[in-house]
């Protein structure tokens, strides 16, 4: 029995693809009339494309996620936007992390304002990826740990007792002091998770690494209820099929091996890929594409209804694409986010994680 | 450690926090009324990445004043250090034709190029003689970000580091954004290379204004955004001959309609001239100097500056965005000379303060360790991808992993290894190098306070820091002077009183 009230909540894993991932190319609308001259030369990746529900294809260097989709644990939700689009990464990016779309007065990220809603008991809440603090977790109260390896957790200089002496002179320090407090209690418990040695099976990259000590740490049930990390590289101005193709091969695989690796822990564990924003409908001379609006989340976990692309697909013909050039959001993506936390994780107040926002109904993705 | 001690530095850091609560909350620790900072030590503690014993020397001889003025006027490459940049990185000085002949010839690879450009901005940043043209450097560098993410980027960006950031630091912003804007390197990061008028690329257009000049509140519109691109259409690299590698003009792929960029009238028929005359209209706009302004404040006052600092910046930028004026400027703000007001280190500052306050003499394979550390602090020089360039508030580097890996960092750096319990004699740092032979643990810690937080620190933290030498010079065996030293600097790098400044 977990001795944390609030892990039977499970865990949000929040993956960003932070420089705007293209929806349309990760998820392919490869049957729309007007997808091919739009992208006559992009478009070509269709062909090597894998079926997904008839109309959409899933790019070939996503293929290890396709059985996932088919056996039904992971869904694509396309279309999918904030409602104030905006073609800066600057202002889209804190919108998404920050949760209030529209408004740069918030300071503090949605994840962290849900975490916080349910009063967790764990230090270990809130797991931010990297060294750098993660936006979406960003706040001012509520500590949240960043983890950057599980390798060697733990100060490096032998003297017993040095853990004191550093917090006692960082006391005082309203910034410093509470994250030092933070870091030595969570060294402790990390110092506890177990190591299956499976960590070979994930890429070999930073995320792939990233994904096994997300892993390691879920399985060792210390009281997470939140992971992000990001995941960068995907403003794919130029030379987009071989930029994203490494990029979708890195991510797919990870979430492969993660599905795999965690087993049963699926059924509590929901996966989240989004990006700030898609990106232009129509292809560049430089052979990518300019930032855009709507673009495509994919939601992973055991339990949900997977297996569909969940969409109001607004079409690609002049008239239906925005102002821009860019695909028409029809899902508003705290539509996707409100839905996962309320009826998987049983969040209690969806209100203070996306102030102002009210569902116009749910996808029926749980 | 015995009860009695443990409970002893818990009371005080108690007491600490209690303290602060009927203070007024503030990031870092502050100084009480009675202390202050000598303004010869503020000019230092702001404008240099580092403080190295030879800068306290040189603002005590002449003053804070003149120690502007000098490094104002004299501020660029110090001989010196680039005798050995040639000598250990030559690709830094090479001419681009010079560069692009070696790596067709296979003579080198476009990831030595990069890992020579990293080497050399470590090794000015620790070791120059004009600490404030390293920190505009630096400033400028993220200002107008470039990564090494691809082989072109890793040789164009030598250039741009050379030519624009170096060469105009100290000079006018309107200099540095009118080379930036015909750097090559800049062209291919943000994709305006291959912009053309059909199918025209807006990266760079958008970037240009939101992050170079007027930001991202600077009241610009869409349209802007497509009348700019469209504006800079043909702006290239050459791709072949002699001049392979520079700026050109492709006037094929310049669109010559008439455009409308934040309400003036661009004629149609005008090539290359109306791209150099929308660069004037960014320097010129309003918004551009307070952006500038402001980001200034933002370096070198806090994160939150006030406004009055920034009226005080931008009213000095002239007519072309006078740099040395602004730093003046800056210079005269009361924030300024407030040890109070404060700024948090980031990686690069952390790492290049260790080494200057100790004085240590980095060699090419000290470079390499910085160079790691740097790595796992996650601030590698020019490997920033995103266009916005390395944050630069306290919220964004002040993690529990960031911390921690700082607090390990500083512990390398003075010799120790996981599991093992004395340092080794061989370091990168050797604090005790600045402290008197056989001085007591009370002396050690004022010699060190001195030396690397420039005696900025409250008597609380002092008497903690006394406290841990006694102790550490009781443990230890008899004659062990130098580590205590270290361990010292160790517990002085891991707090507050060296992330801030």
């Amino acid at each position: 029995m977990s001795t944390y009230q609030s892990s039977n909540q499970g865990a949000v894993v929040s993956i960003f693809l932070r420089g705007g991932m293209d929806g349309m190319h990760a998820a392919i609308p490869a049957a729309d009339p007007h997808y091919l001259g739009l992208r006559p030369n992009l478009g070509q990746a269709a062909q090597a494309a894998t079926d997904l529900d008839g109309f959409f294809r899933l790019h070939a260097a996503l293929k290890p996620i396709h059985d996932i989709y088919h056996a039904g644990h992971l869904a694509m939700v396309h279309a999918v936007g904030a409602p104030d689009s905006t073609h800066s990464h600057f202002d889209a990016q804190d919108y998404l992390d920050h949760g209030t779309p529209g408004d740069k007065s918030t300071s503090d990220g949605w994840l962290a304002r849900a975490i916080a809603s349910t009063h967790p008991v764990s230090a270990l809440a809130g797991v931010a990826m990297g060294n750098k603090v993660v936006e979406s977790m960003r706040h001012a109260s509520q500590s949240i740990i960043s983890v950057s390896t599980l390798e060697n957790v733990g100060l490096v200089h032998p003297l017993a007792g040095m853990d004191l002496w550093i917090d006692a002179m960082a006391a005082g320090d309203d910034l410093l002091g509470p994250i030092t407090d933070a870091t030595f209690a969570a060294v402790e418990t990390l110092q506890a998770v177990p190591d299956p040695g499976n960590t070979n099976l994930y890429p070999n990259s930073p995320f792939g690494q990233q994904m096994s000590d997300v892993a390691r740490m879920l399985k060792a049930d210390i009281g997470i209820q939140a992971v992000a990390l990001d995941i960068g590289g995907w403003d794919s101005h130029a030379d987009e099929e071989t930029m994203l193709t490494t990029r979708f091969d890195d991510l797919a695989r990870g979430l492969r091996v993660f599905f795999e690796d965690m087993g049963g822990l699926m059924q509590s564990t929901t996966v989240l890929v989004m990006s700030e924003f898609g990106r232009r409908a129509y292809e560049n001379a430089s052979g990518g594409t300019d930032h855009g609006t709507a673009g495509c989340m994919m939601v992973m976990g055991d339990g949900i209804k997977g297996g569909q692309v969940f969409t109001q697909w607004p079409g690609l013909s002049s008239n239906q694409l925005n102002h821009h050039g860019d695909l028409m959001p029809t899902t508003d993506y705290r539509e996707v986010v409100s839905e996962l936390l309320d009826a998987r994780h049983y969040y209690p107040d969806l209100g203070t994680v996306f102030p102002g926002f009210s569902s116009t109904g749910y996808l029926g993705l749980v | 450690m015995d009860e009695g001690r443990r409970s002893f530095i818990r009371q005080s850091s108690a007491m600490a926090a209690a303290m602060a609560l009927w203070s007024h909350p503030a990031f870092g620790k502050l100084l009480s009324k009675d202390q202050s900072v000598d303004p010869a030590l503020s000019v230092l503690r702001r404008f240099c990445l580092g403080i190295h014993p030879t800068d306290v020397e040189a603002v005590y001889q002449t003053g804070p004043d003149a120690w502007l003025a000098s490094q104002l006027r004299h501020g660029g490459n110090d001989r010196q250090v680039e005798a050995d940049i040639d000598r250990w990185y030559p690709t830094v000085g090479a001419p681009v034709a010079d560069l692009l002949a070696a790596l067709k010839q296979g003579r080198i690879e476009t990831s030595d190029v990069a890992a020579q450009l990293k080497g050399a901005a470590v090794y000015r940043a620790a070791h120059s003689r004009y600490p404030l043209f390293e920190a505009m450097v630096d400033f400028w560098t993220n200002h107008f970000n470039i990564n090494h993410a691809t082989p072109a980027l890793r040789v164009l960006k030598t250039m741009d580091d050379r030519e624009v950031i170096r060469r105009h630091a100290l000079g006018s912003f309107r200099d540095l954004l009118h080379a930036s804007a015909k750097s090559p390197a800049m062209l291919v990061y943000l994709d305006n290379a291959t912009s053309k008028k059909q199918g025209f690329n807006e990266n760079y257009a958008r970037e240009l204004m939101e992050l170079h000049t007027l930001g991202v509140e600077g009241g610009y519109t869409h349209d802007d955004v497509l009348a700019v691109a469209r504006v800079l259409t043909g702006w290239s690299v050459q791709k072949e001959g002699a001049q392979r590698g520079t700026f050109t003009f492709i006037s094929a792929w310049h669109d010559y309609d008439r455009k409308r960029v934040l309400g003036e009238e661009y004629p149609a028929g005008v090539g290359q001239p109306e791209g150099e005359r929308l660069l004037d209209q960014l320097v010129d706009h309003p918004s551009t100097r307070r952006f500038i302004a402001e980001k200034l404040c933002r370096r070198f006052l806090s994160d939150d500056p006030a406004s009055s600092a920034i009226d005080t910046v931008e009213a000095a930028w002239g007519r072309d965005g006078d740099v040395k004026a602004m730093l003046w400027a800056l210079y005269s703000t009361p924030e300024f000379q407030s040890a109070n007001v404060v700024k948090f280190r980031r990686p690069l500052d952390y790492i290049i303060s260790m080494i200057r306050t100790t004085g240590t003499q980095l060699d090419a394979n000290g470079v390499r360790m910085v160079a790691l550390g740097l790595k796992g602090l996650s601030q590698t020089p020019f490997d920033y991808s995103p266009p916005t360039g390395y944050p630069d508030d306290a919220a964004s580097w002040a993690s529990t992993s960031g911390m921690l890996l700082r607090w390990n960092m500083a512990s390398l750096a003075l010799g120790y290894r996981p599991g093992s319990p004395m340092p080794a004699r061989e370091s990168l740092l050797r604090p005790e190098s600045l402290v008197t032979r056989r001085a007591s643990p009370k002396k050690i810690v004022k010699e060190l306070v001195d030396a690397l937080v420039q005696g900025v620190i409250d008597n609380d933290s002092h008497a903690l820091l006394v406290s841990f030498a006694r102790e550490r010079s009781a443990d230890l065996p008899a004659g062990s002077g130098d580590v205590v030293a270290r361990d010292v600097a160790n517990l002085l790098f891991a707090s507050p009183w060296f992330q801030w400044h």
